[in-house]
């Protein structure tokens, strides 16, 4: 028994096992159960464990060989296991809280492994292709096959897929510079490949236009779930590769690259949002705003830019968990739903229309919220060097800002009575109390972001 | 020489096939014969059985392909205008010269024998040009595969790993299967 045979191979078996379920919500609750589990067995597994055992404790190896080469797990990867797997427990449970049917429900345990098998793989340039294999997977997951429009599914399909080739010849050019540098020629050559490969893995401009097109296709329950985890697992895998690469971190040029790129990004996803009807879309493109930002945040410079980029990601995940479930708690009234009819449905769901509008304000980083204080640290960062980039930022999260104070006031129009508003209450206890914690964490965010911190703790070159 | 030549021109005939016929057979015997192409190319540099895996995998992918059109009831073999035909085939064929033109700067890239480096380059590009100008899912996936089969033919000659082998024959099986789920889209359709 080895990490990877228990949070990969297992967790893929018992998927494939929980499809021969036929009741749905005892399949729904042994997913819960599972997920839960895998992510508590990292609390007392210890990997590649030296010296005394604690009572309760388990010691196993880390590597798992297959066809020559390594899937590895270490103690520092312990926290992104925890995470993924909680994720999967806690988007399970509320798509059985919000009564909505999650596609991802049983086989997004596969999908997870995928992920986390091509976290581990060394060496770790071959995880474009189990990433390949990752998002071929999440189509199903994310489409039904009675959906009518999938020009966005198609679109994500190629983009990813168009990714692989790059990441792979840029693996091939850098496999002897690991270590020794390679000369200036090749150094240009590879950097090309592995960012346009990296272009095609983010939805970075020009080839962004899938995402608020698969984010309108399909439910907000399923591709939350979905381009969350996935834009995590790629991000990880961006620091891996800048991490392995001693040239790529010294490499000045691919720090600007991503901090031009993430501003642009940023621009856009705030832009399309503020002009943005359809609510599904307006994720899209929150969802493009948010991953600007965490471009910025890697383009700043290794030592203060990896530890504020785990806040971000932090912040980012359960703010974005939130606004996708508020949507989510719409559709249960009309899909597809349109910003002009905002104000009828959160006069019928008044705690998801909250969850919404402050989630979005956690997103642009507005203070009381937990994407205030990574937020806050990246202007400070921005203002010293870049004061450019600091500006466009700002104006970004206005422009979002904006979209919220307008619908703020279309709400507060109307006039709501106390007794409605308590069986609301009732309604959406679920909501109540996540956007509860929400705010708490908001007054003591650190509490929180700080756990996030472990996310890069096993990038040696990038924190010290 | 003679055989470089051939399979250079085997390959174009290949993807030209699939390029100019509306039948959704030929396009797929198209591209069973631009799988066999490939693995007469790698079967140059590979051992025999794990080239064999190449073409395995894409002909297995390909049998899935068939079994999920002949389910389909969109297999309609629509005809397409001819002026449509030569716009695909001239832009093809500008590709084709393109990448004749720029192959030799790439090869001092990838040290690889020209006969690949121009079979995959032009796969890739020729793969692209038709699946950017179809909004149809079956010809998208004949278009990924086409660049998947051209990067393959490169990518072997660089990398023998059985990994990445094992894992890219799993790609193909997979993206082929998604072809099968979205023609059972078009029989949900029917039944509604």
């Amino acid at each position: 028994m080895n990490a990877p045979i228990i949070w990969i191979i297992s967790p893929a078996v018992i998927a494939i096992l929980l499809l021969f379920i036929k009741n749905e919500t005892f399949q729904d609750y042994l997913y819960i159960g599972i997920s839960l589990m895998f992510s508590v067995l990292t609390l007392f597994i210890k990997i590649d464990l030296v010296g005394e055992r604690g009572f309760l404790t388990i010691g196993i190896p880390s590597v798992l060989n297959i066809l020559g080469r390594s899937f590895i797990l270490l103690e520092s990867d312990k926290f992104l296991i925890f995470l993924v797997y909680f994720f999967n427990a806690i988007w399970g449970s509320n798509s059985v809280i919000l009564k909505r049917s999650a596609r991802f429900i049983p086989l997004g345990l596969i999908y997870t492994a995928f992920l986390l098998a091509a976290v581990s793989v060394e060496p770790f340039l071959y995880s474009a292709l189990i990433m390949e294999i990752a998002v071929i997977m999440s189509i199903p997951l994310l489409v039904s096959p009675r959906a009518a429009n999938k020009s966005g599914i198609s679109r994500y399909l190629i983009f990813q897929t168009m990714a692989m080739p790059f990441i792979l010849l840029a693996g091939w050019f850098l496999a002897g510079g690991e270590i020794s540098p390679v000369n200036p020629e090749q150094l240009v050559q590879a950097t090309i490949l592995l960012g346009l490969g990296f272009i095609f893995w983010l939805a970075i401009y020009p080839f962004h236009s899938w995402v608020p097109m698969v984010f309108d296709e399909t439910d907000p329950i399923n591709s939350g779930f979905i381009f969350l985890l996935l834009h995590t697992i790629y991000f990880i895998l961006i620091l891996k590769y800048i991490d392995g690469f001693a040239w790529l971190r010294t490499y000045s040029v691919f720090f600007q690259a991503l901090r031009f790129l993430g501003i642009i990004m940023a621009s856009f996803g705030s832009i399309g949002l503020f002009f943005e009807k359809s609510i599904r879309k307006m994720i899209g493109f929150e969802f493009l705003h948010s991953i600007g930002i965490l471009l910025v945040a890697v383009g700043l410079s290794t030592t203060r830019g990896i530890p504020l980029f785990s806040y971000l990601i932090g912040s980012r995940l359960i703010s974005f968990s939130i606004l996708s479930w508020s949507v989510s708690r719409f559709e249960s009234l009309e899909t597809r739903m349109s910003i002009l009819s905002f104000k009828d449905l959160t006069q019928k769901r008044p705690i998801a229309g909250a969850s919404f509008l402050f989630s979005l304000l956690a997103l642009t980083g507005m203070p009381l919220t937990i994407g205030f204080p990574p937020q806050q640290t990246l202007y400070q960062y921005l203002a010293a060097d870049y004061p450019t980039i600091l500006v466009l930022m700002i104006l970004s999260n206005i422009l979002i800002t904006v979209t919220v104070l307008k619908l703020t006031k279309e709400v507060l129009r109307k006039k709501y009575e106390l007794i409605y508003l308590l069986s609301a209450l009732k309604e959406d206890l679920f909501l109540v109390f996540v956007i509860t914690v929400f705010i708490v964490f908001g007054f003591f965010p650190r509490t929180i972001l700080v756990r996030f911190e472990h996310l890069v703790s096993g990038f040696k070159f990038l924190i010290n | 020489m003679f055989l470089n030549n051939l399979l250079i021109f085997s390959a174009l005939a290949a993807f030209g096939l699939m390029l100019i016929v509306s039948d959704w057979r030929m396009r797929i015997a198209g591209l069973a014969s631009l799988y066999f192409v490939g693995f007469i190319v790698i079967l140059q540099i590979w051992p025999v059985a794990l080239a064999s895996v190449k073409l395995i995998s894409g002909w297995m992918g390909i049998a899935l392909l068939s079994t999920s059109m002949l389910n389909s009831v969109d297999q309609a073999n629509d005809h397409r205008f001819n002026s449509e035909m030569i716009f695909r085939f001239l832009m093809t064929g500008l590709i084709w010269i393109v990448v004749a033109a720029i192959a030799p700067s790439i090869n001092e890239w990838l040290p690889i024998p020209y006969t690949n480096l121009y079979i995959g380059v032009s796969l890739m590009g020729s793969g692209l040009i038709f699946m950017s100008l179809t909004e149809d899912f079956f010809e998208i996936i004949l278009g990924l595969l086409t660049i998947l089969t051209g990067f393959d033919i490169i990518y072997s000659s660089l990398e023998g790993s059985a990994l990445v082998t094992g894992i890219y024959a799993f790609v193909i099986i997979l993206i082929c299967l998604l072809s099968g789920y979205f023609s059972s889209i078009v029989l949900y359709k029917e039944e509604e």
